[in-house]
């Protein structure tokens, strides 16, 4: 098989890859917001419940929960599964919300109360002190543990062929299966490059909100 | 000038007899040449597998041990993944492929295998309560349905039979992992060795609720697998076995493991 | 009746009186200092009036209006206290600026917040206008109300740099505060309070964060502020400023208000043991 073959091929599974990776960030950034106000919250049982919630997630392999996903409907309940992408795509952002929302909790507690309390002597909302003063402080702080945390997501992506959703490296092990086995390596360069570009962007942010002190 | 030939034809006589048979001083030209013969395999019954006294047993392990005996180096097992086992003996990680594995035309290409020592063949597992879909004579037209996925090994026996046939395919990295998705419902059928089969589906089995179909798929063939450059390993372990197949040992555990 | 008028003020934390019913009034245009070593209870008071603590105990009432009595403060809602909370400005020890934003930000915030929920009422009432009054249309709303926000806009903008000039910043309005000194900060952040047009501007210990040589800048801008008749209340360990500022010194101890009384009175003629041992003892602390 040539090379323009095999790059077609990874391409395809690359494309599946970005896939997964875009649509978990773009809904596990506010879900993960939503976490951390159940797992800050002054209302005792919601807390108690989200932490426990983040608890299981972060405590067990995400592959274990997209395996479970996917399969325990279907072998428990002998119910029909859902299309695996979408199995990928309910576990990856249940995961990477959870994982997010601690990092958003780390950057609030961080946060001193006299920037509250700033807010609320001047006659602000909650809303409006977390929104207009909190929350830009926030971003600055979990920008560097964040871009950690969405390159990891990049690499987790490859686990979505437990339940044989085509992504990348499940066409590069193909390939090996037949005796081919430079493809294998062949596949880690798409990642490099994306981590690359993703590098670059966190770069970018990180420069332009370093324009104040935190 | 003749006493220089005579040592000259000593030489070369004893050098084909080292190549041609075994005990020559530890073998040194089996596998890497460090008196070991690194064996690769994936826990596979009946050929490879840890039995209920907590031993590591198998058709496929038994044979291997009896032929590294035979052959005066020491036996050692080294589990790999099944969809790497090229580059696994290409990196000398592992010496031999000793995991009941099927002969193929792509496997030729990429390393060099024994003459058969075991006939296999492909059958169809699916739910106990979907077999009847599946009947042996009509086993093509059932498969051949509107929409019906089939799973295989990549690169496996069965991934051959199905991409033969022209059917709707969908790969998974080792045999055992198409019970869950059959289990699941996720797939309906799957294509494995008759051999697995046999030890995990069906009635006294971890899944009695999956059953299998043995249909007219062409019989294929195990073989040992050695590194493309490793001729000398081969033809030492095909002798060994021959020299078993002579000796009884064979089929003492053929009529162990498969009755 | 005085301008302000606080009456029993008493506040427990866990087990801890922190104010023993404090009681004291303010006439307007007055600036009152209030001393006393740490843990006195100073800095609770203020933050009560503030309503970022609520006193277990007490009644409070500002130009005549009831502002605080407990226990219904308790009950009341978060916009309720809000409102009540615009009275007060509060200058924080920390300064507690928004980094993210810039000076002129910084001060114009919150009243731009302010006007925006002020436009959402003014909208609200213009529509209810709009069911009854023909002559009232979408387009005349929408022209209306554009018109007072430009206006208003316009208005909290040169308010801002007015007070930033009377703060001596103006060269740093676009600046943001990691670039300012420490005595730069504390005048943004008392031009801050005052954008909103408090009735009363309180000073939580605001040279205490400072280095002895900015103080200055700082102590001056509160003199200024003095010269144009504002009521302020100042918590402070400057006893000079104090005493030199103020109309009126309040000495706290262990959360009662042991005397108060004019400048002269508390610094030259103390009557209270412990006021007198606390001078004594900061006059050792100076000649150290």
């Amino acid at each position: 098989m040539d090379f323009v073959t095999v790059t077609l091929k990874l391409l395809e599974g690359f494309l599946t890859t970005c896939e997964i990776f875009f649509l978990t960030l773009v809904s596990a950034l506010p879900l993960g917001l939503l976490v951390v106000f159940g797992s800050m919250s002054k209302f005792k049982p919601l807390k108690i419940i989200v932490r426990g919630i983040v608890w299981i997630i972060r405590g067990t392999p995400l592959m274990l929960q997209v395996i479970i996903i996917y399969y325990v409907p279907g072998l428990v309940f002998n119910l029909p599964l859902l299309p695996r992408l979408i199995a990928v795509f309910f576990a990856f952002t249940i995961n990477y919300a959870c994982y997010f929302s601690e990092i958003y909790r780390s950057g609030i507690e961080s946060i001193s109360k006299g920037q509250y309390e700033a807010g609320q002597v001047l006659g602000m909302t909650k809303g409006q002190v977390f929104f207009r003063v909190i929350f830009m402080q926030v971003i600055k702080i979990i920008v560097p543990p964040m871009s950690n945390e969405i390159i990891t997501l990049v690499k987790d992506t490859s686990l979505a062929r437990v339940i044989l959703v085509a992504e990348i490296l499940k066409y590069a092990e193909e390939f090996t299966a037949y005796g081919l086995i430079w493809p294998l390596f062949y596949s880690g360069v798409f990642y490099l490059l994306f981590v690359g570009v993703l590098t670059l962007i966190f770069g970018k942010i990180e420069k332009k909100l370093s324009y104040y002190k935190v | 000038m003749k006493k220089l030939l005579t040592i000259l034809m000593v030489a070369v006589l004893s050098a084909t007899a080292c190549l041609s048979l075994t005990a020559c001083g530890g073998a040194t030209e089996i596998g890497t040449g460090d008196g070991k013969l690194i064996i690769g395999y994936t826990v596979y019954p009946p050929m490879n597998y840890t039995d209920d006294n907590n031993e590591f047993v198998g058709f496929d392990t038994e044979l291997a041990k009896a032929v590294c005996e035979l052959l005066q180096v020491e036996c050692e097992f080294k589990e790999i993944e099944w969809s790497k086992k090229v580059m696994a003996l290409d990196s000398k990680e592992i010496d031999v492929v000793w995991n009941g594995m099927t002969i193929t035309d792509e496997l030729k290409q990429a390393m060099s295998i024994t003459e058969p020592y075991l006939e296999n063949k492909q059958v169809i597992v699916c739910k106990a309560a979907d077999a009847a879909n599946f009947s042996a004579d009509a086993a093509k037209k059932g498969l051949d349905k509107e929409g019906l996925t089939i799973l295989a090994e990549a690169g496996s026996a069965g991934d051959s039979t199905v991409t033969g046939l022209g059917l709707t395919f969908q790969s998974v990295t080792a045999q055992k992992d198409t019970l869950i998705e059959i289990k699941s419902g996720s797939n309906k059928v799957a294509v494995i060795d008759k051999l697995m089969a046999d030890v995990l589906v069906g009635e006294g089995s971890a899944n009695p609720d999956l059953t299998y179909v043995d249909v007219d798929f062409p019989v294929e063939y195990f073989g040992i697998g050695f590194r493309k450059t490793d001729t000398a390993t081969m033809f030492a372990v095909e002798k060994a076995i021959e020299m078993l197949k002579e000796d009884n040992t064979f089929d003492t555990l053929l009529s162990k493991y498969f009755g | 009746m005085a301008y302000l008028d606080i009456e029993n003020f008493c506040k427990k934390f866990d087990n801890t009186e922190v104010l023993k019913g404090i009681s004291f009034s303010i006439e307007k245009g007055e600036v009152v200092s209030i001393i006393g070593s740490s843990g006195s209870g100073k800095t609770t008071l203020l933050r009560c009036m503030n309503f970022l603590e609520t006193p277990d105990e007490g009644k409070m009432t500002l130009d005549g209006e009831r502002l605080l009595q407990c226990p219904q403060i308790k009950k009341e809602k978060e916009s309720v206290l809000r409102s009540k909370r615009l009275n007060f400005g509060l200058v924080f020890q920390s300064f507690n600026l928004f980094p993210q934003y810039n000076v002129l930000n910084n001060v114009t915030l919150a009243p731009l917040l302010l006007l925006k929920t002020k436009i959402k009422e003014l909208k609200k009432s213009l529509k209810e206008k709009k069911k009854t009054d023909k002559t009232v249309t979408s387009a005349y709303i929408k022209k209306t109300i554009s018109e007072y926000k430009e206006e208003k806009k316009k208005e909290i903008d040169n308010d801002a740099k007015l007070l930033l000039e009377k703060t001596g910043l103006t060269d740093k309005t676009f600046n943001y505060p990691c670039q300012l000194s420490g005595g730069q900060q504390q005048r943004v952040a008392i031009a801050r309070a005052l954008a909103l047009k408090p009735k009363i501007l309180c000073f939580d210990e605001p040279t205490s964060a400072l280095d002895p040589e900015l103080t200055g800048e700082v102590l001056k801008v509160i003199r200024s502020l003095k010269n144009e008749n504002r009521t302020m209340i100042i918590v402070t360990h400057e006893m000079g400023f104090a005493k030199n500022v103020s109309d009126k010194v309040i000495f706290m101890s262990d959360g009662v208000v042991v005397e108060s009384g004019s400048p002269k009175e508390i610094f030259d003629n103390p009557k209270s043991e412990k006021l007198k041992s606390f001078l004594i003892n900061l006059e050792n602390k100076e000649n150290i």
